[in-house]
């Protein structure tokens, strides 16, 4: 439970120290994308063991989902952008998400099929 | 004052995401995730309400969406965790996920400009196939909205894990690990999970896929953004 905590505040300390790289270089990336891409490097390099930071970060990706409906409620501040092009909206997204599906099936499964010989 | 807030706003949203995740366990129907329920809920609660309550339902909930940066940081660890399989197929997944992504926003950018999407939902359908963490912090770099990208990551989740085993089935897509890379790439943790059931090797490059696929949009989008100034 206390690992667990100092776990989770370490996680944080990770993503507010990359909030600070950010703001003081301009860099155009979010900071949370930074904080992934620095922690999967420091685990990879061994220079942070998987068990530092695991039970903290299963807890925080357990209670994922329900950081998402600030978001999703926010979109009612967003009606006016949807107005008129949902339908456009939905159909673009339906008809990528099937592409990109097939797509990625079919070169997955030739790159397979290559892999064996 | 605000601290009244962001204790309302965190008391709120749990409340209501335990309550949809009764609901949801109650009606046994795996598509409709808790998340969803309580966003339609929590949507339709607060459109009868008067606009000032939702910005300060939004103003208290600043600290629960601060808590998405630590929780992208910890996606680390179920890739980290898998690396495995990537190592087991590194050009199969770098091909399938590269494939999948370039054509899904070759769609989203082709289509919306043949029926004339704005600028801001374009780049909202972009995002659409990146999990949703990543997404939420690419809006600010890309310039959109949250609330629309919110949408059509759902929608994606949504409609990959619906038709994505039926539709890969259809194409002959066999091999379990070619069926979850495609799953993961589209449809993120939904897809991922819904591999899963079908085979721990589909899971296992599913959430390689989630991940591959992130980074490479999130790449693309930074690049372009930069480009575009």
């Amino acid at each position: 439970m206390i690992r667990t905590g100092l776990q989770l505040l370490a996680l944080g300390g990770l993503f507010a120290l990359c909030r600070w790289v950010v703001a003081r270089t301009g860099l155009p990336v979010p900071a949370g994308l930074l904080a992934l891409v620095v922690l999967t490097l420091l685990l990879l390099a061994r220079a942070v063991p998987e068990r530092a930071v695991g039970s903290g970060a299963d807890a925080l990706l357990r209670i994922l989902p329900a950081l998402f409906v600030p978001s999703g409620i926010g979109v009612l501040r967003e009606v006016p952008l949807l107005r008129g092009h949902g339908l456009t909206l939905a159909l673009v997204l339906a008809a990528s998400v099937l592409v990109g599906l097939l797509v990625a099936g079919v070169v997955g499964q030739a790159a397979v099929i290559r892999e064996r010989r | 004052m605000i601290a009244l807030e962001v204790v309302g706003a965190t008391a709120f949203t749990a409340a209501l995401y335990w309550a949809c995740t009764r609901v949801q366990r109650r009606l046994r129907a795996s598509l409709l995730h808790p998340v969803f329920l309580a966003v339609l809920a929590g949507g339709a609660l607060f459109a009868m309400l008067p606009p000032r309550w939702l910005d300060a339902y939004l103003e208290g909930a600043a600290p629960i969406t601060w808590l998405l940066g630590p929780a992208t940081a910890a996606l680390a660890l179920p890739f980290f965790r898998r690396r495995a399989f990537l190592a087991a197929h590194p050009w199969t997944a770098l091909l399938a996920v590269a494939a999948g992504c370039a054509s899904t926003v070759g769609m989203v950018w082709g289509l919306g400009a043949l029926l004339g999407l704005s600028g801001a939902l374009m780049w909202a359908a972009t995002l659409k196939s990146v999990t949703l963490p990543v997404a939420l912090g690419l809006t600010e770099v890309v310039r959109t909205q949250p609330g629309v990208t919110t949408l059509c990551v759902f929608g994606s989740g949504l409609l990959g894990t619906a038709v994505g085993p039926a539709l890969l089935s259809w194409a002959r897509v066999r091999s379990p690990v070619a069926r979850g890379l495609a799953l993961g790439t589209l449809s993120h943790v939904l897809g991922t999970a819904r591999a899963l059931d079908e085979d721990p090797l589909s899971g296992a490059a599913g959430v390689v896929a989630l991940t591959l696929s992130a980074l490479l949009v999130a790449a693309g989008a930074i690049a372009l953004s930069v480009l575009l100034g």
